[in-house]
């Protein structure tokens, strides 16, 4: 049986366009401080570490891991770096619950930081060309970044895939921005605070159709870290720690041209549905116990890193049928007062996209609302259980779901 | 563009978006990031270096890698595409499957995939319209990328479409590769057109290459 594992402490920096007074490195060490803290512990508590940072052309740096963690004071002690593009904080959370799960270590740090905008394009006179750029050579090298293939276009033709397949429109798709645009107004650290009406969305200029400016998530710089220990660590460290359910992970083919109904995969769909998802929320979901998310779940953090891709992991994360994420956000189910408030940190639209740092940012927001602790943002919790959902690569093929809840009953330190 | 749009006034509206989008565009792309400017920028802001605000000092850098790079068991696509203007898929002897792009090996079965030759035309499965891209690519938006499966392949393989027309690529659309006359060995070589723009597209390549000898 593997060990129960606990999130014990929180911390987060400002997300930001641009941290010009910090390094990726000072902003993780921001982050940790931030994390300790929250859990009243040293680094000596601290067995291990596992790191989240996605691009070494971002930080102009290899192996950015090692360095963090001789800053952080953690020499002598095991740490790794994970990268899995835009699920890096994700698939981070995930290595970190499985060195505690396995009885290896009680305490570990679970990092996440990235600093983008160093990059920058001289000709255009500012970073989003070069940060672009850095991001595309996560495609294919060989057969697919040679057509001019960037993160947003191999995001957009799945989504156009979903547009032909169920009927989706670009103003459903521009809600789930306004919503988490105005869920961003409440969050102290976010980037995008914005009150935003749907015609604004897509009056906004053109990105790859039918992604407009106001449908992509922002780049952001910023650090994010959580403590994750044992239970019979959590209980000396908190009163209220947040356990993990279930964990679930998936990893779709990267040639998204060679996903089909045929294959291993089929039974989830075709281009159009985002098959990684599913996967992996049937598999923390199996874990966790859940059977019904939308009744037993009290918020949902997804990785909206377009509008149009919540609205397909809507459907991943059975909140509604196969093509009914139009209808669901119609009916406002997913707003911040609805049955089901989702992204209600503003996600990576309002919030940012700190790329390592954000399913860390996220998890912690979930571990904040499960604690009542999530201050103006705070969601009402009655059943004690959140998701968070993390996503990256070409054609969204990770994916990792994190299935998190409290005891039942709620005793404050 | 899908099939739910709504009255010709949307139309118009999404039409002066377009348009508004492309003018953006233009003034963005003053020229290329050669890598002389490049070096010149550097050079001429070095000197100006200091500390912003007196809080944090940032500086001007680049990062260049160049590769011999090789295609490994991948080889025979690029080569045929390179001396021979074809397209080459492989076929699993097991399974049946045939990929495009290809694998020298099934990823089913762990076969040994025979090379077969495909055809030049194929189907689009899905397509965007890039308009947002790094500077490498700024002169050529907006363009359309799409997945396409060619005749015989089992699988989709992505793409540039070009079109006197972009926003008439569509899902199911009939569409031929045309090669071009300088080749490189990459990717780049060839491109797709919606099939009845086919023999226009041949022309421009033959106009292209005459006016370079």
């Amino acid at each position: 049986m593997p060990e129960r594992v606990a999130v014990v402490g929180f911390g987060v920096t400002r997300f930001a366009a641009r941290h010009p007074n910090a390094t990726y490195f000072e902003l993780a060490f921001d982050a940790v401080k931030g994390a300790l803290g929250d859990a009243g512990l040293t680094t000596k508590d601290v067995d291990a570490a596992v790191y989240g940072v996605y691009n070494d052309l971002f930080e102009r740096q290899f192996m950015q891991d090692v360095l963090i963690h001789d800053y952080l004071g953690l020499y002598g002690k095991p740490g790794v770096r994970v990268t899995t593009g835009g699920s890096t904080g994700g698939y981070a959370f995930r290595e970190a619950y499985l060195t505690v799960a396995s009885g290896l270590h009680d305490v570990v740090l679970c990092v996440g930081a990235e600093k983008c905008a160093d990059c920058f394009d001289y000709v255009v006179g500012k970073p989003t060309p070069e940060v672009v750029k850095a991001i595309a050579y996560s495609a294919d090298m060989t057969y697919e970044f040679p057509s001019g293939m960037y993160a947003a276009s191999s995001y957009a033709l799945l989504a156009r895939a979903h547009m032909d397949k169920y009927g989706t429109t670009e103003e459903q798709a521009a809600k789930v921005s306004v919503k988490n645009h105005k869920n961003a107004i409440l969050n102290p650290i976010a980037q995008s605070p914005m009150e935003l009406t749907v015609e604004e969305v897509m009056k906004s200029r053109m990105i790859a159709y039918p992604f407009k400016m106001l449908d992509c998530c922002l780049y952001t710089e910023g650090a994010a870290a959580l403590i994750l220990a044992t239970e019979k660590k959590a209980k000396r460290i908190t009163d209220t720690p947040i356990w993990v359910k279930g964990i679930g992970a998936a990893n779709d083919k990267a040639f998204t041209g060679f996903r089909s109904t045929t294959d291993k995969m089929g039974k989830y769909g075709d281009i159009a549905d985002l098959r990684s998802h599913y996967a992996a929320a049937e598999a923390a979901y199996k874990m966790a116990g859940i059977t019904d998310p939308i009744h037993q779940l009290d918020l949902a953090e997804i990785h909206d890193a377009f509008s149009f891709t919540e609205l397909q992991a809507y459907e991943a994360m059975r909140f509604c049928p196969p093509g009914g994420a139009g209808k669901f956000i119609d009916d406002g189910i997913p707003e911040r007062a609805g049955t089901l408030p989702c992204t209600v940190s503003g996600g990576l639209i309002g919030c940012g996209h700190a790329v390592g740092a954000t399913g860390i940012m996220q998890t912690g927001e979930v571990v904040m609302q499960l604690r009542e602790e999530a201050g103006k943002k705070q969601v009402p919790v009655k059943k004690g259980n959140g998701l968070v959902h993390s996503i990256g690569g070409p054609g969204s093929c990770y994916c990792t779901v994190a299935v998190l809840g409290r005891d039942k009953e709620k005793g404050r330190k | 563009m899908t099939g739910s749009t709504g009255s010709g006034r949307e139309e118009r509206k999404k039409k002066t978006a377009i348009e508004e989008a492309k003018k953006k565009i233009a003034e963005e792309a003053k020229g290329e990031p050669l890598e002389v400017e490049i070096n010149r920028i550097i050079a001429g802001r070095a000197e100006k270096q200091q500390f912003e605000r007196d809080k944090y000092f940032e500086i001007w850098d680049k990062y260049v890698m160049s590769y011999k790079y090789s295609y490994g068991r991948q080889s025979p696509f690029f080569k045929e595409l390179y001396l021979n203007k074809r397209i080459m898929g492989a076929k699993c002897p097991k399974c049946g499957m045939v990929y495009c792009p290809p694998r020298s090996h099934c990823s089913e079965c762990y076969e040994e995939n025979k090379w077969i030759t495909l055809s030049d035309i194929g189907t689009v499965t899905t397509s965007v319209a890039c308009w947002y891209v790094s500077a490498e690519f700024f002169i050529e938006v907006p363009y359309v990328c799409a997945y396409i499966k060619i005749d015989g392949a089992d699988t989709s393989m992505l793409q540039r479409i070009v079109s006197q027309d972009v926003e008439r690529v569509k899902p199911g659309m009939s569409v031929r590769a045309v090669f071009r006359e300088q080749r490189e060995g990459k990717m780049s070589d060839f491109y797709f057109v919606p099939k009845d723009e086919y023999e226009y597209w041949l022309q421009e390549e033959r106009k292209k290459a005459q006016g370079k000898t």
